[in-house]
């Protein structure tokens, strides 16, 4: 490798970019391989449901929190779905933890618990620390049951979702579960379209990958269930985190516990319409991700007990937004290094600059493609190529949540939990979800 | 000229660009695709094909009266517009043969007792108001009895079946896809099933035997309970006659010796073996394949995620407590009953021999 022209002094400085540029493009090519090898198993390699056929059991007691914050608009819903699930009645206890609300969350819940007497045993918090971990944490004292499931408010799950959560908890080493979560307000513009195939690639085709290779499938905060034994163990809730569901991920993975996934226990939720919701979101995923990567990603390194493969994927997994900057980086580099006049020389090093500037831009966009063919619509793909935007709107915003988390660090200011605006008009959304094909019994809810 | 050139190259090269979000563009305009994913709705039941086809043919109550009193054959239509035959009873097959089936997607038999003889096929779903008994390899794509069933050795059922009371299947039979019973499934020698529900499934057997140990939580879910776990690194082994309570996870094998009791569930994470006479109290979950010696009593789940053997007279489940069996190849031995599910995905097949 040489530069032409450039004084020795900015030599060195122009190596130091050279190599800066080297590892961002082997870091790219990893998250590369990751994906494909995630999407080919998921199309061509053997799929593993475990507990998918346990449909009869002497089924535990089970407590369902709904977490709600100002959640008007769709804790009906979500209430009136759980009343309906296929769960021996006397052994399911739904508590809506009110979180601070100031609408009319409360009344609904208590309109809600006066008509199911015995069944609702609503949490009002008024007081305390915001944010869902906080909230959750408090909660904890009406959990009498041995597991419990988290559903937000916007959650609308099917008749047989509680079931199959609880069933995978029969497996003594589960220590959390974690169910399909599908967008329900789709056709609301092109932001809710795009999230409709993130959220096919990332569940149907990445979280089932994971499933299908025993790595680390994630447990994330809803349409989820959790082994109280397991989490106090490790502790309770982490109430200074922004992604409490990443972070309980990896305490439970470090305490021994795994987590599942279970692609056929699907949800509805509200996916956010709005582009500024959305920044919001994903910067508070990612901030709450990075503080998972800090916190555990050495401790994930070293732990003897967790085989290598889950310690790999796991470390992958906690570095998934931090290659947000890591991206920005190396189009930066690659624009600074060409107009520095740079040779790169040698057949490997230009195929991997090849591999970052294609296949590593498309990975992603590979997965839900297979995400999509998986899950047997044919005209969504059509969307695809706008997925790139989506794209972008994402690097920057978990670049920009790097860059002030990096702030925060450094003037020690608290992390704030955003809340995800909804915009459902309860409960008329549900009359448009179709039927599944194939199913022979009329959706109830 | 100078112009028209870079205006020439900017619009093609905006075409081109453009060019592969034009399918993108007619799907956001005509939103053919605009709505939720369809999820999963129904609760999941085994016998839920069978009574979706029954709650269709509700509506022909009054002419299913009407044929089994008068004994003839009628044909009526569904709201999708598809023929049903409706035929009073085994008196009546010739009737039905004349009138011909070929166009039909099911056959009622309204008659309180229908005795099938050997050799019968139906490639229409079939429905029966009272009890069914049929001879050797008769064959049908699926069938509803709202009585009991018994079925002869050979026979096959292609789809699914479900009798309101008992559901039998003799020697040689094949019980493909679902099979449900109100009251009991009873599987002969040798036969084939997929997925079997049923409050007691009897493997060739006549009678249910007693429960032989009684559950050490009564009325608790094994998930209800706080128990300790222990962790082997590689494989676990347990004893004869050993006594463990909590759970064990192995992240090898795991092997219970006979007469051993475990209060509490297992995991392993390769092949898992029970021996003879054991007592189960929990689940047994094993990532490869798992062999369970004759004579055991396991109370919860059992999934395996390769091949399941379940040796002779052992007893999965209780009456109190009813569970599901899983596993992509089920063997099963003769003698054993199984309370609730027993679900295989591949195939499962009961051994000829005892």
């Amino acid at each position: 490798m040489n530069w032409s022209g450039l004084p020795p002094d900015l030599d060195s400085w122009a190596h130091m970019l050279l190599y800066l540029f080297a590892t961002v493009i082997v870091l790219i090519c990893v998250y590369t391989a990751r994906h494909y090898c995630f999407t080919v198993n998921r199309v061509l390699g053997k799929q593993r449901h475990p507990y998918i056929d346990i449909d009869t059991a002497d089924w535990p007691a089970v407590t369902v929190l709904i977490a709600a914050h100002n959640e008007e608009a769709v804790i009906a819903d979500a209430m009136q779905a759980l009343l309906d699930v296929d769960y021996p009645e006397g052994k399911l206890r739904i508590v809506p933890v009110n979180d601070r609300s100031s609408d009319r969350t409360r009344e609904i819940i208590d309109n809600f618990t006066e008509r199911h007497p015995g069944r609702i045993f609503p949490f009002h918090r008024s007081s305390g620390k915001p944010g869902k971990a906080a909230a959750l944490k408090d909660a904890m004292q009406f959990v009498g049951s041995e597991v419990f499931l988290v559903f937000d408010a916007d959650y609308i799950p099917g008749r047989a979702l509680v079931r199959e959560l609880v069933a995978a908890f029969f497996d003594p080493e589960v220590g959390s579960v974690m169910g399909r979560v599908v967008p329900l307000n789709v056709g609301r513009g092109l932001l809710t379209r795009l999230l409709d195939l993130e959220r096919s690639g990332g569940y149907q085709v990445d979280q089932q990958a994971r499933m299908n290779l025993r790595l680390v499938p994630q447990y994330g905060g809803t349409v989820a269930g959790v082994r109280k034994a397991a989490l106090q163990e490790i502790g309770g809730w982490n109430i200074n985190t922004l992604a409490e569901d990443t972070d309980l991920t990896f305490r439970l993975l470090l305490a021994g516990w795994k987590t599942v996934y279970m692609n056929r226990a699907e949800c509805y939720e509200e996916v956010p319409e709005r582009w500024p919701v959305r920044v919001r979101q994903i910067m508070r995923w990612a901030k709450g991700h990075n503080q998972a990567m800090f916190q555990y990603g050495i401790k994930l390194l070293r732990r003897k007990g967790v085989n290598l493969i889950e310690r790999l994927d796991g470390l992958l997994l906690l570095g998934v937004y931090a290659m947000g900057p890591v991206l920005l980086l190396g189009w930066l580099l690659a624009v600074v290094l060409f107009y520095s006049g740079a040779q790169i020389g040698g057949g490997v090093a230009i195929l991997a600059l090849a591999a970052f500037t294609t296949l590593g831009n498309f990975a992603a966009f590979y997965e839900i493609a297979a995400a999509v063919r998986l899950d047997g619509s044919r005209l969504r793909i059509r969307l695809l190529p706008l997925t790139l935007f989506g794209f972008t709107v994402s690097v920057v915003s978990v670049s920009r949540a790097a860059w002030e988390q990096l702030a925060t660090a450094v003037f020690g200011k608290e992390l704030v939990w955003h809340k995800t605006e909804r915009t459902r008009m309860a409960p008329a959304a549900l009359a448009h979800a179709p039927l599944a094909a194939g199913q022979p019994e009329a959706k109830t809810i | 000229m100078t112009l028209l050139a870079p205006l020439t190259l900017a619009a093609a090269t905006g075409l081109m660009a453009a060019a592969p979000l034009l399918p993108a563009g007619l799907e956001l305009r005509n939103r053919e695709e605009a709505c939720p994913l369809p999820i999963r709705t129904d609760n999941g039941h085994a016998e839920n094909f069978a009574r979706a086809f029954a709650a269709s043919l509700e509506p022909f109550a009054a002419e299913m009266e009407k044929c089994a009193a008068t004994g003839e054959v009628a044909v009526v239509f569904r709201r999708d517009g598809s023929r049903v035959l409706l035929v009073a009873g085994d008196s009546s097959l010739e009737q039905m043969d004349a009138a011909g089936s070929k166009d039909v997607t099911a056959i009622a038999f309204c008659g309180s007792h229908i005795a099938m003889p050997a050799g019968r096929g139906f490639t229409a779903d079939a429905y029966f108001s009272g009890d069914l008994e049929t001879r050797s390899q008769c064959a049908f794509r699926g069938l509803f009895c709202r009585g009991s069933a018994s079925l002869g050795p050979f026979t096959r059922v292609a789809r699914w079946v479900h009798a309101g009371g008992t559901l039998r299947a003799g020697e040689y039979s094949a019980l493909f896809g679902r099979a449900s019973a109100g009251e009991s499934i009873s599987l002969g020698m040798a036969c084939r099933f997929g997925r079997l529900h049923a409050p007691v499934i009897q493997v060739g057997l006549d009678e249910v035997p007693l429960l032989r140990r009684p559950s050490q939580f009564p009325g608790r879910s094994i998930m209800d309970l706080k128990l300790g776990r222990v962790m082997a690194s590689g494989d676990f082994r347990l004893d004869c006659g050993d006594v463990l309570q909590g759970h064990v996870i192995a992240a090898g094998s795991v092997r219970v010796s006979a007469g051993s009791s475990i209060l509490g569930s297992i995991k392993s994470h390769h092949n898992a073996h029970i021996g003879a006479g054991c007592e189960i109290q929990g689940a047994v979950v094993s990532s490869a394949a798992l062999h369970i010696s004759g004579g055991s009593h396991i109370r919860g789940p059992v999934i395996a995620e390769k091949e399941l053997d379940i040796g002779a007279a052992t007893q999965i489940g209780s009456p109190d407590a009813p569970t599901s069996v899983s596993a992509p190849r089920i063997r099963i031995a003769p003698g054993c009953v199984v309370y609730g599910t027993l679900w295989a995905r591949e195939g499962g097949l009961v051994e000829a021999e005892l």
